[in-house]
């Protein structure tokens, strides 16, 4: 697995063990940057802790598959988060090494929801997920984590591809639903969904387009690890997600030369042919100025 | 000014199609309320594009020949008009005529297996039916059969003194891909400045980028609307239309936002109103919500999608072209402007997307877009040319299978409904939907 793109940047880790490890050192580095850039006046990084039993105790909203079952239009929405145009970017890091990740952690950078009605928040959410045995196996259930489509009443996660984007309704803002909720719903997600993880934290990012953007090559480098591991994932189920180019190790070589050949001999006939033609054409040319 | 016969014969089935344009426009323009205006919106379009090529060739204006993916943004800023070469399979109005068109292919010798969405303007090139632009910018991805079509615009006769120049894909997605791409964008404009005189002004880009950015960032919202249930609409006006509008005739052009707007405003009231695709029958209730992997069958889909409507309360509340995956373009400085360009011409534009990357796209979308949407069942069309899609579909059924929706591969031609009958696909699909008790 190629996980090296900031091999050599001194993060202070020479023996990563999973494939996310060096960016979820590397996250923890930049949120570092972050907060050390933020203002004095903001509120800084806001930290809660939730152990595993009591995530989803007093949530201000309903959770679940199609707890906000219609769409949020743009008149009711009281915020939105992550548009692009303001900054957005998503990642799901895992790791096999529970010393990377701080469980039941959420922290957040910058204003909440209820401090912001009526702004585009840029938007960041980063979670970081560990557990032992994680490996490939749990990596597309892990993936599909971060987006909570219709699953938490007053929130409506936009269908994108590659980050989230996200409105808040009115209805939800009043009920008290924050970043700290989504955070829970996130945390709850995984632990139900993948039984090996055995630690979690969120990370989001609201402060400012700049802090949001400093983190979208790691989300980018997060995508490519995560498209090099599908791709061993179904080459194990038995299908290649790209072609093989090399000629000494592809199994259809054979009928390739076959094709091969079979172009060459047509080529040969069909230049034949167009040379008898021409010979014919020529004939007749010349048999013709020489009746005339 | 006086055309000779030649260019006069290149241009007949332009003014053809801008005549039906036309008359579609007066009929939608006499349909009462926001949905009327839509659809005369999206007719205006269509007919000055097609008013603009024909004044081009009629008058020796400079034009070119390009794809939407070819960053159109691009062609906006520098103010060159532009014809899509792959165009007319797409659009309803070739309809009457399409099928002897796809006959005569076959008479020139064009393999049936080949992509019918090539062969046919393979065929209006070799015989002279498609406007000789001044320039031409070609495509050399995502299929095997586009840079044929690419060879027989560099060796017709007609053709041979239209300069061409086609971008250099890269096979991979990442950012140096990207990047690398970019830069053939640039190239692609150096030599659009050479030959067809126009020029760009990066101020011009931003602007028109971000026009565009608007554009896609309604189109998004709309999508959203989609996902309630009932769908405000179904195969039309979103979906394939939304992808037409905001990249096939024009793009970055307040024209297309102010489509979106209105496109949103009347789902918007649909949803509000709790209404679904079909309006005005009370009996009527959507009872499937379909995720169409493909391009919808323009050419007989009257013959079909309005069937699967009203027979099964089948709406098509997702296909490929209605999907949304465009990243916006970050307006900060050329490089970024070319950069997001670059993206949305390799990665994000439909077909692209699929065919021209690994098959994790197959999946991906799969995975986003059924929960997203409430998908009921995937149906893969099949059709003849998309064999690089084909090879995945164990790959999109395993998926399906996974999230446990159901998953349908037919095996059709989208713009021929001779090589399997509209008949026998109704059937597929009646007992697919029985058969996995949708019906």
């Amino acid at each position: 697995m190629n996980a090296t793109p900031f091999a050599g940047m001194g993060l202070g880790r020479e023996d990563p063990v999973g494939p996310y490890d060096e960016c979820i050192i590397e996250l923890g580095a930049r949120v570092d940057t972050i907060r050390g850039r933020m203002a004095p006046s903001a509120p800084s990084v806001r930290e809660t802790f939730h152990p595993q039993e009591s995530l989803l105790d007093g949530l201000p909203v309903t959770v679940g598959p199609g707890a906000n079952p219609g769409v949020i239009l743009r008149s009711d929405t009281f915020v939105e988060l992550g548009n692009p145009a303001e900054g957005s970017c998503a990642a799901v890091l895992w790791t096999t090494d529970p010393g990377l990740v701080v469980d039941g952690r959420i922290r957040l950078l910058g204003p909440d929801i209820p401090e912001a009605q009526g702004a585009s928040l840029p938007f960041a959410q980063m979670v970081i997920v560990a557990g032992p045995s994680l490996g490939p196996d749990e990596h597309e259930i892990l993936m599909g984590i971060q987006n909570l489509s219709d699953t938490v009443e007053g929130f409506m996660a936009k269908s994108t591809s590659e980050y989230v984007w996200a409105r808040v309704s009115g209805a939800g803002a009043a009920k008290g639903l924050d970043l700290d909720t989504l955070g829970r719903v996130l945390l709850q997600r995984v632990k139900a969904s993948v039984p090996g993880a055995t630690s979690a934290e969120v990370v989001f990012v609201t402060s400012s387009r700049d802090d949001v953007r400093s983190l979208s090559d790691l989300a980018a480098t997060a995508r490519q690890i995560g498209s090099d591991i599908l791709r061993q994932t179904w080459k194990d189920r038995g299908f290649d997600l790209e072609c093989d180019f090399d000629c000494s190790s592809c199994t259809d070589q054979e009928v390739c030369d076959d094709i091969r050949e079979v172009i060459v001999a047509t080529a040969r006939v069909a230049v034949a042919k167009k040379q008898e033609r021409t010979k014919k054409k020529d004939r007749t040319w010349r048999e013709r100025i020489f009746n005339a | 000014m006086v055309m000779t016969a030649v260019k006069q014969k290149s241009v007949d089935r332009y003014v053809r199609e801008r005549d039906r344009f036309a008359e579609m426009l007066e009929m939608a323009r006499l349909v009462p309320g926001d949905e009327g205006e839509l659809y005369a919106k999206m007719f205006e379009i269509l007919l000055d594009a097609k008013e603009t090529i024909v004044d081009c060739v009629e008058n020796d204006k400079p034009f070119i020949a390009g794809y939407f993916c070819n960053a159109p943004e691009l062609f906006t800023a520098m103010g060159v008009p532009w014809f899509m070469v792959m165009e007319s399979p797409f659009l309803q109005s070739s309809a009457p005529y399409v099928l002897s068109e796809i006959d005569a292919t076959e008479h020139m010798g064009l393999g049936t297996d080949l992509c019918t969405a090539i062969r046919l303007p393979i065929y209006y090139i070799e015989e002279g039916l498609m406007p000789v632009p001044t320039a031409a910018v070609g495509l050399l991805y995502p299929c095997d059969a586009t840079p044929m079509l690419q060879q027989v615009i560099m060796h017709n006769q007609g053709w041979k003194d239209v300069p061409i120049f086609s971008c250099d894909p890269p096979y991979t997605s990442d950012e140096r891909a990207i990047t690398y791409f970019a830069e053939e964008l640039k190239r692609m404009v150096t030599f659009l400045e050479e030959h067809t005189g126009h020029t760009m002004d990066i101020d011009r880009l931003r602007e028109v980028c971000e026009e565009s950015n608007r554009t896609y960032s309604l189109w998004q919202d709309y999508n959203e609307l989609r996902r309630n249930v009932p769908s405000p609409h179904g195969f039309t006006p979103g979906g394939s239309t939304a992808f037409a509008i905001s990249q096939c005739f024009t793009a970055g052009d307040p024209r297309c936002t102010e489509w979106f707007d209105l496109l949103y405003k009347c789902g918007e009231a649909r949803v509000k109103a709790g209404q679904g695709s079909i309006v005005g029958n009370p009996d009527w209730k959507e009872r499937i919500r379909l995720f169409w992997f493909d391009i919808l069958p323009f050419i007989w889909a009257e013959d079909f999608l309005p069937w699967l409507e009203q027979e099964w309360g089948a709406v098509v509340v997702m296909d490929m072209f209605g999907h949304c995956p465009y990243t916006l373009i970050d307006t900060t400085n050329e490089d970024t402007i070319f950069y997001g360009l670059a993206k949305r011409a390799l990665i994000d534009a439909p077909m692209i997307r699929q065919a021209r990357g690994t098959a994790e796209n197959f999946s991906n979308d799969i995975r986003r877009i059924v929960p997203d949407y409430k998908i009921d069942a995937v149906i893969w069309p099949g059709h003849m040319g998309h064999k690089d899609g084909s090879a995945a579909s164990g790959i999109m059924r395993r998926t399906c299978r996974e999230l446990g929706v159901p998953f349908l591969h037919i095996g059709l031609d989208l713009f021929d409904p001779r090589y399997t009958s509209v008949d026998e696909i109704k059937d597929r699909v009646s007992e697919f939907f029985t058969g996995m008790g949708l019906g």
